[in-house]
């Protein structure tokens, strides 16, 4: 013999509701299946409003028909300041096009007011409904701060790495060509000697022109010794020079001191795109502009190439688009992606403009 | 006959090999003057404003800051002395920026850095003419 008892479940209730005598029956259900009930009920809006604001629910029980208003609004109301909290509609028959209409709107449930065993089975599975969308909210929080923290990281390891590559490697590569220039002048006359040395300091050159290419690749020093605009004009001459795509640049963000995580992202969303089109447009132009608009930095480039697909967008298939999404997500901006076939493609990064604290020095 | 007066150079690079060459190659220009180094931002500024020099020949990237504040600040000083930059920066971004800020040379680290010389010895001359 089984003999656990079942806890009552606490449930705090905001019920919106005109006739007593329906509260009081659908409550006894509700408490003879196990709930320990602690309801607020109310008729009108205004007081909807204000429980909703000083209160904490576990569900919003509401009637269709209420005095001077209806469900759909107390929804609205619900989900200004709470997207997780159940909905259960409680009603009478409607007609069938206001119940779709409520569905649409995204009511967790719907129960007859003549059909009262089902209530507690719906509230129970919208209880269990809410908690796991709690859960995935939390989860995806906690994959986006270590999406972000993974990104940080990244980047500071490609900083470092940069540096060490360009100051250090450079620098001793640059101490060699003075000193082989250094040789060159006081060699004897000795033709063999000459070429060789000659020989010698072309190599260092060209060692020098790969380490400067390496530590570029890496991270640009423009982003943090002269900022953005400086790194994306590079960026866009690099682009042009490498793939033969003409690539034009407008922007009215000369004077911005942009905190250097939002410089960061959109240099890196920039970097992005291009490669996007470099691999997939088939794009003969592209034109790029990076403005302040209404305190947010938007960056817009816009290619003239096969134009991408919509699918390609909404299946996220693509790591680069999910990454450059997160990227923007993560520091309070959005990126949208359009296009039609043979139109071309046209991607929008807005973020908020972060400025750099008053005096403090770029990274 | 009056005494040639002196070129007084201040050499700013993070990399001690570079400093070491550079300041050798320069002390072998006659009337050359050493009158400090740095190896950091915070120091070439401070080391500039109280060596006076003529001349600075001055790296951007540097710990604690870069070799363009350094040059803000150095020109906003009256008398302001000539700067060369000399760098392993070699995209243009750097070169308009510089200039903007009053540089009066930017040369490549590795490929022109025999310029420098022969800015000084210049310079030495026009301040200096020749006795006839």
């Amino acid at each position: 013999m089984n003999t656990a008892v079942q806890r009552p479940t606490s449930l705090r209730v905001l019920w919106a509701e005109q006739e007593a005598a329906h509260v009081e029956m659908a409550s006894s259900v509700l408490q003879r299946a196990g709930f320990n009930l602690q309801a607020e009920v109310v008729a009108a809006r205004e007081a909807f409003h204000e429980k909703l604001a000083a209160g904490v629910f576990d569900i919003v029980i509401s009637a269709y028909n209420l005095p001077g208003w209806n469900a759909l609004e107390a929804l609205e109301l619900l989900r200004k300041t709470d997207i997780h909290t159940p909905f259960i509609l409680l009603t009478g028959s409607l007609p069938e096009e206001t119940a779709v209409a409520c569905v649409d709107q995204g009511i967790t449930d719907y129960v007859l007011k003549d059909n009262l065993p089902r209530l507690p089975i719906s509230v129970r599975l919208a209880l269990l409904n809410r908690n796991a969308q709690r859960r995935l909210t939390r989860s995806r929080e906690q994959l986006r701060s270590l999406a972000a923290r993974l990104q940080s990281i990244r980047e500071e390891e490609r900083s470092k790495i940069a540096r060490e590559v360009h100051d250090v490697l450079g620098q001793a590569l640059t101490g060699i060509k003075m000193d082989v220039t250094w040789i060159m002048t006081r060699l004897p006359d000795d033709t063999r000697l000459v070429a060789r040395t000659k020989s010698m300091s072309a190599l260092v050159d060209s060692t020098i022109q790969m380490v400067r290419r390496i530590a570029t690749d890496l991270r640009p020093g423009l982003l943090d010794n002269l900022g953005l605009v400086a790194a994306v004009e590079w960026q866009t001459g690099e682009f042009q020079t490498r793939t033969g795509i003409n690539c034009r640049l407008n922007t009215n963000l000369r004077d911005a001191s942009i905190a250097s995580e939002s410089a960061t992202a959109v240099f890196r969303i920039f970097q992005e795109t291009l490669t996007n089109v470099a691999r997939h447009a088939q794009a003969t132009s592209v034109a790029v502009d990076l403005c302040e608009q209404d305190g947010r930095i938007v960056l817009q480039v816009a290619d003239n190439g096969r134009g991408i697909d919509l699918a390609e967008v909404t299946q996220s298939k693509s790591v680069g688009l999910l990454g450059m999404r997160e990227r923007a997500t993560i520091l309070g901006g959005d990126l949208a992606i359009s296009g039609a076939p043979g139109q071309g493609t046209t991607v929008v990064l807005s973020l908020p403009l972060n400025l750099m604290a008053q005096g403090a020095l770029p990274a | 006959m009056t005494p040639l007066a002196s070129t007084k150079v201040f050499v700013v690079d993070d990399s001690a090999i570079v400093r070491e060459r550079l300041i050798t190659l320069l002390s072998e220009v006659p009337n050359v003057t050493i009158t400090g180094e740095a190896e950091k931002a915070r120091d070439a500024i401070s080391g500039i404003q109280k060596a006076r020099p003529d001349i600075v020949v001055l790296d951007i990237s540097m710990p604690g800051g870069s070799g363009i504040q350094v040059l803000e600040t150095v020109k906003k000083e009256r008398p302001c002395p000539m700067v060369i930059m000399l760098t392993n920066f070699d995209h243009p971004q750097y070169r308009q920026r510089c200039m903007q800020l009053g540089a009066d040379h930017f040369l490549d680290k590795s490929s022109n850095f025999e310029r420098v010389i022969d800015i000084v010895r210049e310079f030495g001359h026009a301040s200096c003419p020749a006795q006839p």
